[in-house]
């Protein structure tokens, strides 16, 4: 017998990483496992196993479904493209030209990010109410004579969301974007290049890690928004997480929940890697313009 | 040059942006009459009623101790794994497994968990919550204490083996003591994460568990209480605090 | 050998997850006996109320809240009934409830107002003897105005809503509500819709969305209050709730009828707790309890009692007598389309435009 065997080890290091895994295998993709399945399968009335059935799923595929899916995917681009044009100049503000102030502006700018997101939304009838703030600022400085009624509108639900996504925006840029090296934006600067040509061919195509997590980290949550399209938008538009309520709060069987809540996720990652392989291309360092 | 200009109307304002509605929203807790009457006087009463409201500090407790227990059991089984990769356990090629944590809709997560529960009858409320805070949790947790890990150097490991240090006394230590500061970051991202959570709390709680993101929810449901107003005043003073913590911590690290 | 270990590990883990997660289960039975569960709507018990009840008896109360009959209907089906010792359900959610076995039946003679109750509110359809409910509250829908806005017109009609106005006004947002408000409206009161009138109803839907502010349950009399909307299609008790604090909103009935909602308190089958539960109905019904969740939520008392008009403030004399309507020109909600299709009529409303 080896002498290796022959002594017995506790086997520690498998009984502490096994439970992260276990609870990975558990709580996460057994439930995406139940879902899709559900999705898919029938029962009869008693309970009897029946057979598959893309039924539900071809159900949802449907003009008024699609509509829904469609519009979630437009706003969540929306909001990931505005939040990037706001948040780049921002990010590169902080990491290059904050210097002293930089842990102050960071600062400032985390604090708001850690407060509950319902009273962001709150804070924001306040503001933008007919009797609120924003108006009583433009009837004030008569630039208006009538309150503009911002909310219940397109408006309100893309303007809350901006607000809300901006720092998961900012902050992945802000890191890609510190690790550089600022020399070497001066010296494409010294040998001649336009700011714009640096920031084009230098600083977008480096700081492309940055730029792909800020706009993943803003597209993927907005799609599955409810309470922001309901609260700020009157609920007068469905978007896929308020069909996706109405369906698991209703008396409707939770297997078409379940099929929409599958067929809006495939559609997501569909869109996900659309988006991945768009970005990666207008990013791509482009050697040719030296 | 252009974008210094830029910068001194841009950066303010963008930073006016970010604070005007909760400034607003302070502004407004102290009014006298609530919303949507115009400023009438200054009172605290509405901090008062805040202080008195049982139902709101149950939906507190209650958002705590979500938060708390889903910190502690991201960082235990997060900690957990990092022990394992001490002893040369491969966990690198474990974490891509863990990424769709964050990168899943929470609604697509809330959906499925609460079916989850509902298929293996287990009842809902706040340790399904718990549970369903964790998950999202270690999203978070297990990329940024492997890369701390990895930053350590092996070389302090391997002194302490060397002077005959067992494996289990190297990691408490040496390595647990060099993990802590990102171990407290960490957990405070995964607190805040699971204390300011909506969709999932919405999904998963059942109704027994009425966290705070809830209870916000009925009363803005229900029309605009000043109470809120006050309540918002509180939770901005504790995040900062916070925020602060975090940063103190950060900024020590980097020493390290 | 090395096989066994870890397979023994990994089930000690699966078991210590599933263990916590199934804990309320089995702890339920060890639970702090001398407590209630109730699971009731949002805004509807007086806190106060229940601080007073606890005191007074030593029961802590514990409370859950729900937003919809469906949501109630869900959850409660989906526990069996059990976790909770008291439930609120409206006037045709008890039949469902009764006929899913979930319901206790109620000892009248553990009762002690029992024979003080509005006789028009027992004996309803959905609970003919009162097996398994007691009316405690009700409401009717109707109109929240701003009277310095709106003109009150001599005969005030459901056209204000559903036939195009200059104004925009915010309609209710449960698919029943509003499919059996716009059923009522163009055919009245109706039992089903078939295929053709359920297109009509989506037809009319999808029109009044021009002038509609927002969809909400519960905010409309916000609306009327920051004065986005002159007129809002609300329960008396949500507009009657904001005409305490601002005196320029009124509520009015429509000619044509309207829906009522009568809230019943019930007690789930699967309730261990039920001595104490009829020691709360007893509370609940007791006079100043019922005085004082009327006067902080307007709603109307199953209970006869008087109800002093606030302030002599004319509004309220109104309000007071909208409660006397009379019951045949009242409907309640019921389902007119199977779950399915109200989802999908729905849904086709708010996103086809």
């Amino acid at each position: 017998m080896n002498i290796k065997e022959s002594r017995w080890l506790p086997p520690l290091p498998f009984f502490f990483g096994s439970p992260v895994l276990l609870w990975q295998l558990f709580f996460f993709y057994l439930p995406l496992l139940l879902l899709t399945l559900s999705s898919i399968l029938t029962f009869s009335p008693l309970g009897n196993f029946e057979g598959l059935t893309l039924d539900r799923l071809l159900l949802f595929l449907q003009p008024v479904y699609a509509k829904v899916i469609l519009s979630s995917l437009l706003l969540a681009l929306s909001n990931a493209l505005i939040c990037f044009f706001i948040g780049y100049p921002i990010a590169y503000f902080l990491a290059f030209k904050a210097k002293k102030m930089k842990p102050l502006f960071l600062f400032f700018l985390i604090v708001p990010f850690w407060i509950n997101f319902l009273l962001h939304v709150y804070a924001w009838f306040f503001v933008l109410e007919k009797e609120g703030f924003l108006n009583w600022l433009l009837l004030s400085l008569g630039i208006m004579d009538q309150p503009i009624p911002f909310l219940n509108s397109l408006f309100a639900i893309l303007l809350m969301m901006v607000y809300y996504y901006l720092p998961f925006m900012i902050l992945p840029l802000y890191s890609s974007l510190e690790q550089f090296n600022i020399q070497l934006i001066e010296a494409s600067q010294d040998l001649g290049a336009k700011g714009w040509q640096t920031l084009l061919y230098i600083l977008l195509p480096l700081s492309k890690g940055g730029i792909m997590a800020g706009f993943f980290l803003v597209f993927i949550p907005s799609f599955g928004e409810f309470a922001i399209p309901e609260l700020m938008g009157g609920d007068k538009w469905l978007f896929v997480g308020n069909v996706v309520s109405q369906y698991i709060l209703s008396e409707t069987e939770g297997a078409l929940g379940a099929a929409f809540t599958l067929v809006s996720a495939l559609a997501l990652l569909l869109a996900s890697l659309l988006l991945y392989k768009g970005l990666n291309f207008l990013l791509k360092p482009k050697g040719e313009h030296a | 040059m252009l974008k210094k200009t830029a910068s001194y109307i841009g950066i303010p304002l963008f930073y006016l942006f970010l604070y005007l509605p909760i400034s607003v929203l302070l502004l407004f807790s102290f009014n006298s009459e609530g919303f949507p009457s115009p400023w009438k006087g200054f009172t605290l009463k509405w901090y008062e009623e805040l202080f008195r409201s049982p139902f709101l500090w149950e939906a507190f407790g209650n958002s705590l101790i979500v938060a708390s227990f889903s910190t502690f059991i991201c960082l235990s089984l997060g900690l957990f794994l990092i022990y394992y990769a001490t002893q040369g356990g491969k966990v690198k090629r474990f974490l891509l497994l863990f990424y769709g944590n964050l990168v899943i809709p929470e609604t697509v997560l809330g959906v499925s968990l609460l079916g989850f529960f509902s298929f293996f009858s287990i009842p809902l409320g706040l340790i399904t919550l718990i549970f369903a805070h964790t998950v999202l949790g270690l999203g978070v947790t297990l990329p940024i204490l492997y890369a701390r890990y990895e930053e350590l150097d092996l070389k302090l490991t391997e002194a302490s083996s060397v002077l005959g240090a067992t494996p289990v006394q190297t990691f408490f230590k040496v390595t647990l003591p060099l993990m802590f500061p990102t171990a407290i970051t960490t957990a405070l991202l995964v607190f805040i994460l699971s204390f300011d959570d909506f969709v999932l709390s919405y999904f998963c709680a059942g109704s027994t568990a009425q966290t705070l993101s809830l209870y916000i929810l009925s009363m803005i449901r229900s029309g605009i209480s000043p109470v809120i107003n006050a309540l918002s005043a509180i939770l901005l003073t504790l995040s900062s605090l916070l925020v602060l913590t975090f940063f103190s911590i950060k900024t020590r690290k980097r020493i390290l | 050998m090395k096989g066994w270990v870890k397979l023994f590990i990994l089930l000690f883990w699966t078991l210590l997850f599933f263990g916590m997660l199934y804990f309320p289960k089995w702890h339920f039975l060890v639970l702090n006996p001398r407590s209630l569960s109730l699971f009731v709507w949002g805004d509807f018990l007086d806190p106060t109320l229940i601080t007073r009840f606890e005191k007074k008896t030593g029961i802590k109360v514990h409370l859950n809240f729900y937003y919809s009959n469906e949501e109630l209907v869900v959850k409660l089906k989906e526990t069996k009934g059990e976790g909770y010792d008291l439930i609120v359900p409206s006037d045709y959610t008890v039949k469902i409830l009764s006929e899913a076995g979930l319901l206790k039946k109620i000892d009248k003679d553990k009762l002690s107002f029992f024979s003080r109750l509005n006789p028009r509110l027992l004996h309803l359809p959905f609970d003919p003897e009162n097996r398994y409910s007691i009316p405690y509250f009700w409401s009717v829908y109707g109109f929240g105005i701003n009277r310095e806005e709106f003109k009150i017109p001599e005969a005030p009609s459901w056209n204000l809503v559903f036939s195009p106005q200059s104004y925009k006004i915010t309609m209710v947002n449960d698919p029943i509500d509003v499919v059996a408000l716009a059923s009522f409206y163009l055919f009245g009161p109706k039992e089903t819709l078939s295929f053709s009138e359920a297109e009509s109803v989506k037809a009319l839907l999808s029109l009044q969305r021009g002038w509609i502010e927002a969809y909400t349950q519960d905010r409309g009399p916000y609306f009327l209050a920051t004065r986005n909307c002159p007129l809002v299609l609300s329960t008396s008790s949500n507009v009657g709730a904001t005409m305490l604090r601002f005196p320029f909103i009124d509520f009015l009935l429509p000619n044509e009828g309207t829906f009522i909602s009568v809230e019943h308190l019930c007690i789930p089958n699967a309730s261990k707790k039920e001595k104490l539960a009829y020691q709360l109905i007893n509370f609940l019904f007791q006079e100043e309890s019922v005085k004082k969740n009327y006067e902080r939520y307007l709603f109307y008392p199953a209970l006869k009692i008087s109800l002093a008009p606030v302030d002599g403030d004319a509004r309220f004399d109104n309000f007071l007598k909208a409660a006397d309507i009379s019951f045949e020109k009242t409907h309640f909600f019921r389902k007119l389309l199977p779950a399915r299709e109200l989802d999908e009529l729905w849904i086709k409303v708010k996103s086809e435009h």
